[in-house]
């Protein structure tokens, strides 16, 4: 005989089931939080437990120029590589989201064509085009700023293309007709309807492509010259060398941006949809 | 009244009138060139640069010289007969078959715990903290796990505290495999999430209904219900596994050696653009080749 | 507001006819009500009207405008769609005032004739809300108040009634034909809901497979409906088959039913179920005018103010009869039951 009774028991399997599910995902969040916790150590060399808390080490991680520079060039690119994937992904969208016709899948799948290239594949790549481009035309493309943002922008477009399909695919096709029954033109009711109701996805795509652009680092890894380095990389060069808590106050200050603006952007369009 | 408004309607109806027969559906050829532009940006960066590094695969290598014209298969050929290369790609293919087989298994109750949470704020928090990780980028999560497995890390602190001895961990393959699945469950957790909240809960509560356990529910009913996710959460590890670049150089150290690192060394420092190219389809290849694989075995299991 | 004119309008997607022969001219203030089941072409002959759907032939005017080949934004005509298509991001007030921007309208008139507009739809008191924060009626009314607040030549409504619940859907009917009657408005209504069709509407149109069944008042419809399809969708008459030998209608297996009013010969009879009597056991004497079959109770359900029932015939077929209630449950036929049911030759209709 039992001595528990079968509710107890499935309420004892309930418990450890959700036991094991929290479990898995502390070690999804555990190491993020770790780096937070390292970064306000008192003791450089980074031992558990911390000897004491400072802020020391934002400073110091301000005073280092690659971390400055880096970070500016990755606003830089991300902002720019952003907009443009809005200015290219937009219009794709705004067809595609909406009209049905042969082809549409095809062109679809184009637009979403970088996302099943491996980074370290598609950087090579692009590597190589940029140089042979150079001596082709002497117009130098890698290692510079605007090489850097259309790479960028090739793998943002797709980004902002799910955002843009998906909220435009539900978007009532009533809504227009209604629009141009009232005497609205297409232009006019592009934008004083369309564009519009869509404007939380498109805030959505600009936030998720800015992120996206901001933490890559394997195709920036080719594109990137000296003295011109994105915050990643950067980031990933210093910890070949050292860990410490200054490395750890500098991806704090990643984590707090990127999940900052990913925050804002759920707020629009719940951005578990876009995966 | 209304005098006033349809008189400028009508004078616009003149100017509709004068065109073509068609009224809603005109002027639409314009619109099927806006996606032009975005498919111009990915043809010409992307996958015409992907064109050239195949035909670089198959280019004789000179140093100080870009394409040399030829064409050979020499680039392969080094591949294939240099056990060195051939011992990377073992890894490679070794630690993404683990890394995915143990994300898999720990995203399977992660994510049907999510999807059966019923307390709607909590589960949107939750996904959130999934999503939000995958998002941080590859290099400070991987920094992470390097605070977590360093000598005096996190885990060695606790051994410590509790009186084993500190040991290494980072720069092991073992290392490498636990970054990576910690970096590579949220795409499996979402995948996964995501189908089985469309499983209908009255399936489950059918099967419980007609005498299955719990556990024997989720292994008969959910599990073969979730297989399109399951198949896609795979074929999608894989594929970021196979072709991971910073946690092995960071967690797995300098000796230790997969495919990403590899071509990026060729490429850039070795400069020998050949052979970094015929690396790069070699490892799309066995990439394809490998999803094309699982997807198949896990057909077959859930089939039984 | 204006007389709206249909001719032979065809609508054709490659091989597929979605409407054909389509010819109906509308008075001013008149409301035609489109009936028919889904795919019958009803709602693509309203879009062929509000200009979204171009016919591949025949002309549509409006008064004397020939507005066959205008965009859908010069036509000036008014919509109701059955999702309402309320713009979300612009609350009541902007909804209704967004036609008149179009056009041109001051300011000041803006206002003003937004304000009339949600008055007559008795919504003055929201127009700041947001759509979202509307009831499903509330929504429907600024969707009425939108389309009306541009003075359209003709109004065109999509099945307006069909996302409301049974209640609120009877009020709305009301409350729409009394603005429309108010204004003089021509009305186009698409509907595949017979009832609110019959109630709602000066004329109906009944259409099936892309075709004009029958055009008629509610009574013509109801009462002579031209043909078998158009008696069996509107108010579901029973249909015998047969041939008519001069003044009596002569079934399959022999039986002999009188006809009244006229020669005209026809191989089909259909009868309103609320026009058979229903009487147990075998009927005593009939009146030479009178027709009569024999049959057994399959059916009866119980509706309250009515009592249906299906009855076989001894040839197999099926009639469905519907009684009032008669305040007592003991004596109403059981299934099983033999039964005579009868009905005045008058009430024959000859298709």
């Amino acid at each position: 005989m039992s001595v528990l009774s079968d509710r107890s028991l499935r309420r004892l399997g309930r418990w450890s089931f959700s036991g094991l599910a929290l479990a898995i995902f502390a070690f999804l969040i555990l190491p993020l939080v770790c780096v937070i916790w390292v970064a306000f150590f008192a003791n450089k060399i980074v031992s558990f437990p911390p000897e004491g808390y400072t802020i020391d080490w934002f400073k110091n991680a301000l005073a280092v120029a690659s971390f400055r520079d880096g970070f500016l060039l990755s606003l830089r690119v991300s902002a720019l590589a952003s907009l443009s994937a809005l200015a290219l992904g937009i219009p794709a969208a705004l067809l595609i989201g909406r009209r049905q016709f042969p082809g549409r899948s095809a062109i679809m799948g184009l637009l979403m064509s970088p996302l099943v290239v491996p980074g370290i594949v598609g950087g090579a790549a692009i590597y190589m085009f940029f140089i042979e481009w150079e001596v082709a035309t002497e117009i130098q493309m890698a290692a510079t700023l605007p090489g850097l943002m259309i790479a960028h922008t090739v793998i943002a477009v797709p980004w902002t293309m799910r955002v843009m399909v998906a909220s435009l695919v539900s978007l009532d096709p009533a809504l227009e007709e209604a629009s141009m029954n009232l005497g609205a033109n297409r232009w006019v009711t592009l934008f004083k309807v369309v564009l519009p109701v869509a404007r939380p996805a498109i805030v959505a795509a600009a936030l998720l492509s800015f992120v996206i652009s901001f933490i890559d680092l394997e195709l920036s890894l080719f594109l990137v010259g000296p003295g011109r380095t994105t915050l990643p990389i950067a980031i990933v060069s210093y910890l070949q060398w050292t860990l410490d808590p200054t490395i750890c106050a500098v991806a704090t200050i990643q984590i707090v941006l990127i999940g900052s603006m990913l925050l804002i952007a759920d707020r629009f369009v719940s951005i578990s949809k876009a995966f | 009244m209304g005098a006033a408004s349809s008189s400028s309607l009508a004078s616009g109806a003149a100017v509709g009138a004068s065109r073509t027969r068609s009224a809603a559906g005109r002027r639409v050829g314009a619109e099927y060139l806006m996606p032009a532009p975005g498919m111009l940006l990915v043809a010409l960066f992307l996958l015409l640069p992907l064109a050239l590094m195949l035909r670089f695969s198959f280019d004789h290598f000179s140093p100080g010289e870009l394409l040399t014209g030829a064409f050979t298969f020499e680039n392969y050929q080094k591949f294939f007969s240099d056990g060195f290369y051939q011992r990377v790609l073992g890894t490679t293919v070794f630690v993404s078959l683990v890394t995915t087989a143990l994300c898999l298994v720990m995203a399977l109750p992660l994510s049907y715990y999510i999807s059966r949470l019923d307390h709607p704020r909590l589960k949107s928090t939750l996904i959130i903290l999934v999503v939000l990780p995958l998002l941080m980028g590859n290099a400070v999560r991987t920094a992470g796990w390097m605070v977590m497995l360093g000598d005096r890390g996190v885990v060695n602190s606790i051994f410590v505290a509790l009186g084993f001895s500190a040991r290494t961990i980072l720069y092991t393959p073992t290392a490498v495999i636990i970054g990576l699945t910690s970096v590579l469950l949220p795409f499996m957790v979402i995948t996964l999430q995501s189908v089985m909240e469309g499983i209908d809960r009255r399936i489950e509560e059918a099967a419980l209904n007609l005498g299955a356990g719990p556990l024997t529910t989720f292994m008969k009913v959910v599990i073969p219900l979730a297989m399109p996710g399951i198949v896609a959460g795979t074929v999608l590890c894989l594929i970021l596994s196979m072709n991971a670049y910073a946690t092995p150089v960071l967690i797995g150290g300098p000796k230790f050696h997969m495919m990403a690192p590899t071509i990026y060394d060729q490429v850039t420092q070795g400069a020998n653009w050949p052979f970094g190219s015929a690396l790069a389809f070699v490892l799309m290849t066995v990439t394809v080749i490998l999803t094309i694989a699982s997807s198949l075995v896990i057909a077959r299991m859930s089939n039984r | 507001m204006s007389t709206v004119v249909l001719q032979n309008i065809e609508k054709r997607y490659g091989e597929h006819i979605a409407v054909s022969d389509f010819n109906l001219s509308i008075g001013q203030g008149e409301l035609v009500a489109l009936l028919g089941p889904s795919g019958c072409g009803k709602t693509t002959t309203l879009r062929m009207v509000a200009g979204f759907v171009d016919a591949t032939a025949g002309s549509i005017t409006f008064g004397d405008r020939d507005v066959t080949l205008l965009a859908p934004y010069h036509r000036n005509t008014g919509m109701v769609f059955q999702s309402y298509a309320l713009f979300p991001h612009l609350n009541v007030a902007e909804n209704v005032a967004f036609g008149l921007r179009r056009r041109g309208v001051s300011r000041a008139d803006i206002e003003k004739r937004v304000a009339v507009a949600l008055d007559r739809v008795r919504l003055g008191a929201l127009k700041d809300r947001m759509p979202k924060n509307l009831s499903g009626g509330q929504q429907q009314r600024v969707a009425l108040a939108r389309a009306l607040v541009i003075e359209p030549d003709v109004l065109l409504l999509d099945e307006p009634l069909s996302n409301l619940d049974a209640k609120l859907r009877e009020e709305m009917r009301v409350e729409i034909r009394q603005i429309q009657q108010s204004l003089g408005l021509t009305t186009i209504f698409v509907t595949h809901d017979q009832e609110e069709a019959l109630s709602v509407a000066d004329r109906l149109v009944v259409m099936n497979v892309g075709r004009i069944e029958q055009i008629g008042t509610p009574f013509e419809l109801y009462e002579k409906p031209g043909t078998e399809f158009v008696a069996t969708f509107i108010g579901g008459a029973n249909i015998l088959k047969g041939r008519s030998e001069g003044a009596v209608f002569v079934l399959a297996d022999g039986t002999r039913l009188p006809l009244a009013g006229g020669d005209k010969p026809c191989s089909v009879l259909g009868i309103r179920p609320e026009r058979i009597t229903i009487t147990a056991g075998r009927a005593a004497a009939l009146g030479a005018d009178t027709c009569s079959l024999v049959g057994k109770i399959a059916v009866r359900t119980y509706l309250g103010a009515v009592v249906e029932y299906i009855v076989t015939l001894a040839s197999g077929e099926t009639l469905r009869v519907r009684e009032q209630g008669r305040g007592s449950a003991h004596d109403l036929p059981k299934p099983g039951d033999a039964v005579t049911l009868t009905w005045p030759a008058a009430a024959s209709i000859r298709l």
